[in-house]
């Protein structure tokens, strides 16, 4: 049997499979992209240093504060420029506000509509009202919160090397703090609609990679650790890490130490299990959820933790204060800096070497997708033999099931700015 | 008898995913989708009409990099009663369309640093051609600027659209809309805003956050870029690294509104000759100039 989808739904950017079913083995098993290239790292070379994070921000729309405060650190690390606390706290919660919508928007529009039998959360709205209205409600905060600090709901301007342009005002912080503590019920139910779901019985173990600060849980900074031991600092990532390219695809694939490892939602809450915020802790146990897990469809239950933990978080950072510091002063001077953070759907690394008249003279970016990319393609080729182990499914069946796998990873291609076309014949 | 509702059509070619997902946090989105019928958004729906040709308005977002992407953008046109650009990639060729003013050999190869290809081979593969916004390749009905594109704008059109009137552009510059703002100017503080030149109307105003515009909607119709090179000039900014920062969102369409008015000495004032030649040699397709002064910001 060969399955060819080329235009996968309901998920960031364009990506194909193709697929070839022998004797229920799979044979062959090519998942891509046909995001047309983009070339960011060339185009970044030659540009000045503060146009690196307002570029990289373009590389996605759903996850561009994470680059942009990615690329801004990197920046600042090359330059041996030192944010004060208030700017780092204000990068939480815009990351944080992101993160809520993103979370929101994966949870209800894409992976949802899989498991209840519906074809879009547009066409599920009948019947599951309360669902739709409940993401249309979080998104709504998320973007909010991203719009007030970062002034404006996607690719956040705000934020530059050094600091911020403007600072969320008394009166916003008020608006913010209420509108996440509205929401916490609604957190609560996504966590409980998602504990509820049948996920299938699938179980694959790999290395989970994401950063951790010293006792947070990850958001924007730390080290980078796995769940085999590794425990490194970002400016490291070129000797655990390596990008190649598959003969099969030509889209760059990423590897740890050589292996497969996945990154994101379940990564992180894997291997910071213990750090997770009381409120989350007590609806866990409440739920007899349990984690470390190695199911990759627990991605979803993963990110609607995730939702609890930081709207908890944000609403701490909301009742400080904050005063326009002025904008940043610095000297421009060369150097090389690399920053890891965690976007959405996973770690992102960003290495900026800059001449010492700042101007941007080599770069190199990882995104989450590219890295989660080989575990998606030994996920599909590992589920789909399960699947038709039990028994045997009508293609339409077996692409619904491979697209929900697909989907729980929370793909972004649009990230993957390295991908090519898969058809390349 | 309620009137039809139109047929409406998303989609994208290369971009970042950021406009159609400004269309899905439209904060009455439920409501927007009474009045519509939604036949095809592959970002958002699993099934989706994409054969039919009966389509009164299609959104369009995105740039178009590879040859695949000319045609499908024609195939759009012929389904469609009416095309919308959407965001900056789509009616500017935004950020993926700076490769034009750099060394594109360079740059892809910059990209594939470390994978063992020979770079012709990448570029066959890819079928690039030089990005470029889709109304390079086909008629736009509408615009709808900004990156990414503007949610309050998008909604304004699609109740004027709805109520069966004209969708007008903006026709006023952004500094029209920051001084209704009482903003402080920024051009007087020395900072690159790029306000002069930029379609206004704009609902985000990077001025009012204290941040110099962006540029992001594209060149105002009516700029006098003599004016405005000389004004930079005169609060000691160098034309030539607010070049860099023309050619970031809208390179291709300020690029050529500059040839013009400095070719056809439209608004011309003599005294600012030396500008052209300064800036005419960033704009220049080649190698990009690594030793632009660094900003004192």
């Amino acid at each position: 049997m060969d399955i060819n989808l080329n235009h996968i739904t309901k998920i960031e950017g364009h990506a194909s499979l193709k697929l070839r079913i022998e004797n229920n083995k799979v044979v062959f098993c090519e998942l891509g992209s046909f995001e047309g290239a983009r070339f960011f790292e060339g185009i970044l070379e030659g540009r000045r240093w503060d146009e690196a994070h307002e570029i990289t921000s373009r590389i996605c729309g759903i996850c561009s504060t994470a680059h942009t405060t990615c690329g801004l650190q990197a920046i600042e690390k090359a330059m041996g420029i030192q944010v004060s606390k208030k700017t780092e706290l204000l990068r939480e919660l815009v990351t944080i506000g992101e993160r809520l919508r993103s979370h929101a928007t994966h949870l209800y529009f894409f992976a949802l509509p899989d498991f209840l039998g519906f074809e879009s959360a547009i066409a599920m709205a009948s019947k599951y009202k309360n669902e739709v209205l409940r993401a249309v409600k979080l998104m709504k905060v998320g973007n909010r919160i991203v719009e007030i600090v970062g002034g404006r709901n996607m690719h956040p301007f705000c934020s530059v090397p050094g600091g911020y342009t403007h600072v969320p005002s008394r009166e916003q912080l008020a608006e913010m703090r209420q509108l996440l503590q509205e929401s916490i019920p609604d957190v609560e139910e996504t966590v409980k609609l998602f504990a509820e779901l049948d996920y299938p019985d699938f179980h694959h173990k790999a290395k989970y990679v994401c950063i951790q600060p010293d006792s947070a849980f990850p958001l924007i900074s730390g080290r980078i650790v796995s769940n085999d031991g590794l425990n490194v600092d970002p400016s490291d990532y070129e000797k655990h890490f390596d990008e190649y390219v598959n003969p099969y695809s030509t889209a760059k694939f990423s590897t740890y130490q050589g292996k497969t490892y996945m990154v994101g939602a379940m990564a992180r809450t894997n291997n910071n299990w213990e750090r997770i915020s009381p409120r989350t802790k007590a609806l866990v146990d409440k739920l007899k959820i349990i984690f470390p897990t190695d199911n990759p469809f627990m991605n979803n239950l993963a990110q609607a933790l995730e939702m609890v933990h930081w709207t908890e978080k944000a609403i701490e950072i909301c009742n400080m204060d904050f005063r326009f510091e002025g904008l940043p002063k610095f000297d421009v001077k060369g150097g090389r800096g690399i920053a890891s953070g965690e976007a959405p759907r996973g770690i992102l690394f960003h290495d900026y070497t800059l001449n010492n008249l700042g101007i941007i003279t080599k770069v190199n970016i990882i995104t989450p997708t590219v890295q989660n990319l080989r575990a998606m393609n030994e996920d599909i080729r590992g589920f789909v033999e399960q699947v038709l182990e039990k028994k045997s499914l009508a293609q339409e069946e077996i692409i619904l099931k491979i697209e929900s796998l697909i989907r729980a990873y929370d793909p972004c291609f649009s990230c993957s700015t390295h991908f090519l076309k898969v058809n390349w014949v | 008898m309620t009137p039809k509702k139109p047929k409406v059509g998303i989609y994208s070619v290369t971009g970042c995913m950021g406009c159609q997902l400004n269309i899905l946090f439209q904060e009455d989105l439920l409501q927007l989708l009474d009045y519509i019928d939604l036949a095809a958004f592959p970002g958002g729906l699993e099934k989706n009409d994409d054969e039919s040709s009966d389509f009164d308005i299609i959104f369009m977002e995105g740039v178009v990099v590879n040859e695949n992407e000319i045609e499908f953008v024609k195939k759009i046109r012929d389904r469609t009663k009416m095309l919308v650009a959407i965001g900056a990639c789509a009616t500017d060729g935004c950020v993926p369309a700076i490769k034009n003013f750099t060394d594109k050999c360079a740059v892809i190869e910059a990209t594939y640093k470390n994978v063992k290809h020979n770079i012709e081979e990448i570029q066959k593969n890819l079928k690039s051609v030089d990005p470029a916004p889709i109304d390079k390749f086909v008629k736009v009905d509408y615009y709808i600027r900004g990156c990414p594109m503007d949610k309050v704008e998008f909604l304004k059109f699609m109740k004027t659209i709805l109520m069966g009137k004209e969708f007008k552009a903006a026709n006023k510059p952004i500094c029209h809309t920051c001084m209704l703002q009482e903003n402080g100017c920024l051009l007087d503080q020395g900072r690159e805003c790029l306000g002069p030149v930029t379609i206004g109307d704009c609902s985000v105003m990077c001025p009012h956050f204290n941040h110099p515009c962006i540029g992001c909607r594209g060149p105002f119709p009516d700029a006098n870029f003599h004016a405005y090179f000389d004004n930079l000039l005169k609060r000691g900014i160098d034309p030539a690294t607010t070049m860099q920062r023309l050619n970031k969102y809208a390179g291709l369409k300020f690029k050529e509104m500059i040839e013009k008015q400095f070719e056809t000495g439209e608004h011309e004032n003599k005294d600012e000759k030396k500008v052209t030649e300064d800036m005419y040699c960033r704009l220049a397709p080649g190698k990009h100039d690594l030793h632009l002064k660094p900003n004192k910001e």
